[in-house]
């Protein structure tokens, strides 16, 4: 259903006198197929939130392309994107600000509605406002009340329900949950596994939450420093992970069974995991080759030169890393 | 030197923040004990006072508005309520010391890194401040402990030219200056990636074994950390610890209706199956906090007592104790 080709976004800033270009999205091919549910897993810097806004084009691409229904999207203007944002809705990560407060919530509601046509006139929209509300687990009568009024969780909720409101084939999800509690959050998984069945929306989910994905996730893409290093169905990323940075993720993961509390000296990439080299302003100096190299602990010499491609190794299973076939 | 004493003890500690809408029942209670040598984790969601509980500790809260209305802090022999400011003083940094979640803000901003470490030194009489040699080697020796890169070079760096990881490495470095008694540490790690918070979880670790680190309250929302790091843990939900016990018989069985419906809503790698149970409702306010045991609203297993009184803590086991009407007489 949607699908990116060579993705590139840098952003352009000047430091210390220098113009200098951040790659945020280095190139990136990445795929969602209709009715799934794709996380996307990445640290902070990862470029995962900047993907997110240049697919929906919230930033425009510096380079690449993107396809919606095997349409090009990428090449439209604001106002042709209009028309493709009714299948293609975002929420965003706080809850708190991505309300409009001076709006009621049936307004918030009902905009995406009236503007996409899905309702005419005041009864009709009022109807299917109070029919969202209730979809999310809110009640209908809150309608007149102001995000202010409501709780993080809740308004996340009603955030879900603007996103469903203009009936879209496809949400992104940036980090929905990681401004709420634990115990909300389970409410918020639920509720979007329970549309995803109901209604058949196809997700894009970003978190850092590598728990939390696999509860959510039918696949998960891992992207480190702009690049996406591996994909592979959840239960094969979990079990099977190749990919040097994968692994170090899977073992950074606390575990909740204290009986397999781990000494600290742990499977073998995390433990010789070398700490970036530090300029002056703590950054990883940009490379040739692959962009984990400087904290891999099992590089080798061409891993500084070459910048692996995603190679599939069989099942829908991809990683980026010479050490698995990649030129 | 018993081992089972207790290094710190929190009795009844009732703290209300008087604010424009109103009086804020922040701390209802709470009952909370150390033992030295223990790592305590101290595990609760947002708005359950487990930050403010540690504040209350060293007194970081400002009175007003924050107001402690009773209880007692018992440090050794001392109340630390009781303590004047100078007192206090005495026991801040040197003996009880503190980690906080934002290494950025935490970290003088205005000094290097050797500099605040060297600070820390000073005030409380570690070290003569004119023997800069001394100085500076305890200070690389602390960098080198807590297995910061470079550290020469970072003794003259600006926390801003660091990471976060590296951010809070020299915090734990400033606080382990002095050598304190206990050490209290606010979510370390929650502000960082995960792959760094892992490093930093194994250097918590490390410094345990070498006994760098003793006595220390650890405080987060994660119960993998616990898992991983902790001795005892202690649960706490609007103000109030509901359950308390060594980790193994946490994780084996929790009773407290909020302590397993929490760890039923938290995400498990190794359960990836299971779906995530949620807890229904919302955390309550302060402001008008439920009668009773103030979990009771969202309780499933709630019973007519619990609106009517809040249930104390009682032992249902060795070491664990619970505060809920199920497990009482």
């Amino acid at each position: 259903m949607l699908r990116t080709e060579k993705l590139l976004q840098y952003f352009s800033m000047k430091h210390q006198g220098y113009k200098i270009k951040v790659v945020a999205v280095d190139n990136v091919d990445l795929s969602l197929f209709k009715g799934e549910s794709l996380g996307l897993v990445g640290e902070s810097g990862s470029g995962k939130t900047t993907f997110a806004k240049t697919i929906l084009g919230l930033l425009k691409a510096k380079g690449g392309r993107v396809f919606f229904n095997e349409e090009e999207i990428s090449r439209l203007t604001w106002r042709q994107m209009r028309k493709a944002r009714e299948k293609m809705q975002m929420v965003f990560q706080n809850p708190h600000s991505s309300l409009n407060p001076r709006m009621t919530i049936g307004t918030i509601i009902g905009r995406p509605l009236r503007l996409y046509g899905k309702t005419r006139g005041k009864s009709q929209t009022l109807e299917r406002v109070k029919e969202l509300l209730k979809v999310v687990g809110l009640s209908p009568h809150d309608f007149t009340k102001y995000p202010h009024e409501f709780s993080g969780g809740q308004k996340q909720r009603i955030g879900i329900a603007r996103a469903l409101a203009p009936d879209p084939e496809f949400i992104c999800l940036d980090e929905p949950t990681s401004a709420l509690d634990v115990s909300v959050q389970a409410q918020i998984v639920n509720l979007l596994n329970r549309l995803a069945r109901e209604f058949g929306v196809t997700y894009l989910f970003i978190t850092h939450d590598l728990a939390l994905v696999g509860h959510v996730s039918d696949r998960i893409a891992v992207m480190y420093g702009g690049k996406v290093v591996e994909v592979a169905k959840t239960r094969e990323l979990f079990e099977n992970g190749l990919h040097p940075y994968t692994k170090s993720l899977l073992a950074a993961v606390p575990r909740l069974d204290p009986g397999a509390r781990r000494r600290f000296d742990d499977a073998e990439e995390v433990k010789s995991l070398r700490l970036p080299t530090i300029t002056k302003f703590g950054e990883v100096e940009g490379n040739l080759g692959c962009r984990f190299s400087p904290r891999c602990g099992v590089a080798e010499a061409g891993c500084r030169e070459i910048d692996p491609e995603l190679v599939e190794i069989g099942g829908g299973h991809q990683v980026a890393c010479l050490k698995f076939g990649a030129k | 030197m018993n081992p089972n004493e207790k290094i710190l003890e929190l009795r009844d500690l009732k703290l209300n923040f008087y604010t424009g809408k109103g009086i804020a029942r922040i701390l209802d209670g709470v009952d909370l004990s150390l033992k030295r040598g223990e790592i305590l984790g101290l595990i609760g969601e947002s708005g359950s006072g487990k930050t403010v509980t540690s504040l209350t500790i060293l007194n970081l809260l400002p009175q007003p508005p924050a107001i402690i209305e009773s209880g007692t802090i018992r440090f050794g022999t001392v109340d630390l309520l009781k303590l004047s400011s100078r007192e206090l003083l005495k026991i801040r940094g040197a003996r009880i010391g503190m980690i906080f979640q934002e290494p950025a803000t935490a970290l003088d901003p205005f000094a290097t890194i050797g500099g605040q470490i060297a600070g820390v030194m000073s005030l409380h009489g570690e070290r003569s401040s004119i023997d800069r040699k001394a100085v500076r080697r305890r200070i690389l020796e602390l960098l080198e402990t807590v297995d910061m890169p470079r550290p020469s070079a970072m003794v003259s760096a600006y926390p801003h030219e660091l990471s976060g990881g590296m951010q809070q490495r020299a915090m734990i470095a400033r606080v382990l200056a002095c050598d304190p008694e206990i050490i209290i540490a606010d979510e370390p790690t929650s502000s960082l990636d995960v792959t760094t918070q892992k490093r930093l979880m194994d250097l918590f670790k490390r410094l345990r074994e070498k006994g760098n680190i003793s006595s220390c309250l650890f405080i987060t929302h994660s119960f993998g950390i616990v898992a991983e790091l902790c001795d005892t843990v202690a649960v706490m939900y609007a103000g109030r610890i509901v359950e308390s016990a060594p980790v193994e018989v946490l994780f084996a069985e929790a009773y407290h209706p909020y302590t397993k419906a929490l760890m039923r809503a938290v995400p498990d790698i190794n359960r990836l199956d299971s779906k995530l149970e949620a807890i229904e409702g919302a955390m309550p306010s302060t402001l008008t906090p439920p009668s009773g045991c103030r979990f009771h609203p969202r309780c499933p297993k709630r019973l007519k007592r619990c609106s009517v009184e809040k249930p104390g803590l009682v032992p249902v086991g060795e070491d664990h104790l619970v505060a809920c009407y199920l497990y009482e007489g």
